[in-house]
């Protein structure tokens, strides 16, 4: 069972890395999107997949269920990101819109590395939001910020703060400041 | 075990930087909008992983469960945002031809 499960973490690693390289380096946004679209869901599948089986080794009633939950979160993913994809590209072929391009438990000391990199991207994105100048960019970049500020509240063991922080930080949030930049304007003044 | 869910998380962490920089620079919103969909994607798999680190997986997998929700619906209303706007450029290709 745990070589089935470290086999899946790591597939999905190197879906996944392959997937954000095919992002940084491919040269326009149509073949971006087929990475995005297609490597990242695999990987993202491969590691959610991993976890419930590593979750589910012990075999008792609670374990399996939460691997369940786990299964309902790969359903959910393997739904919305195609979907998600698919409702960005069908605009793109709108006419007048196209632009062709060129530890265990309770011990927090080893949890510190990924305390420290996720505060460097908040960093990275704070700086980025204010200094963007297409507005939608900005509430874009807002909105990784809070989640990653989610991260950080999680891995400082403040789980119910994180909640919220998805919730009305991540989701609402970025909902709105994309409603707003709709029904105003896109540019900023300054 | 522990070691190898150390360095998934790290590992993931580091791919989002990645990411970012593809958010950031750009150079059209799509572009930003895929890295947020692929930080995002990440990041779901990652509440997972600190939830082992933790060892309290069964609070975790509801915060990744609604998070991955909340994240195709960030996802979605910006997708509407380019729909209407393509549109709009349509009509008022149209009223030009008029």
């Amino acid at each position: 069972m745990e070589i089935i499960a470290v086999i899946l973490i790591l597939t999905g690693l190197v879906f996944d890395l392959g997937g954000t390289i095919g992002i940084l380096r491919l040269p326009d946004v149509y073949t971006r999107l087929h990475m995005a679209g297609k490597l990242d869901t695999l990987g993202s599948l491969c590691l959610l997949l991993g976890l419930a089986v590593i979750n589910a080794i012990p075999m008792g009633t609670a374990e399996l269920f939460v691997s369940g939950k786990i299964l309902l979160i790969v359903g959910l993913v393997f739904i919305a990101s195609p979907t998600a994809t698919h409702a960005w590209w069908t605009p793109v072929f709108e006419p007048g819109s196209h632009r062709g391009e060129k530890g265990t438990q309770g011990d927090n000391a080893m949890i510190w590395e990924i305390k420290l990199a996720v505060l460097f991207v908040i960093f990275a994105c704070a700086v980025a939001a204010i200094n963007v100048r297409d507005l939608l960019g900005a509430g874009v970049l807002f909105g990784v910020y809070s989640f990653m500020m989610c991260l950080q509240w999680l891995a400082m063991g403040a789980v119910d703060v994180a909640f919220t922080e998805a919730a009305i930080g991540a989701g609402i949030s970025t909902a709105f400041f994309l409603a707003a930049v709709f029904r105003t304007t896109r540019r900023t003044k300054d | 075990m522990e070691h190898l869910i150390l360095f998934t998380s790290v590992f993931l962490v580091m791919l989002m930087v990645l990411s970012l920089y593809r958010t950031i620079v750009g150079p059209s919103t799509l572009d930003r909008l895929m890295g947020m969909n692929a930080i995002g994607a990440k990041t779901t798999v990652l509440i997972l992983l600190i939830g082992f680190i933790f060892g309290r997986i069964d609070m975790f997998v509801d915060i990744a469960l609604s998070y991955a929700m909340l994240n195709f619906i960030a996802v979605l209303t910006a997708s509407r945002y380019f729909q209407a706007r393509g549109m709009r450029k349509r009509d008022s290709n149209l009223r030009v031809e008029e």
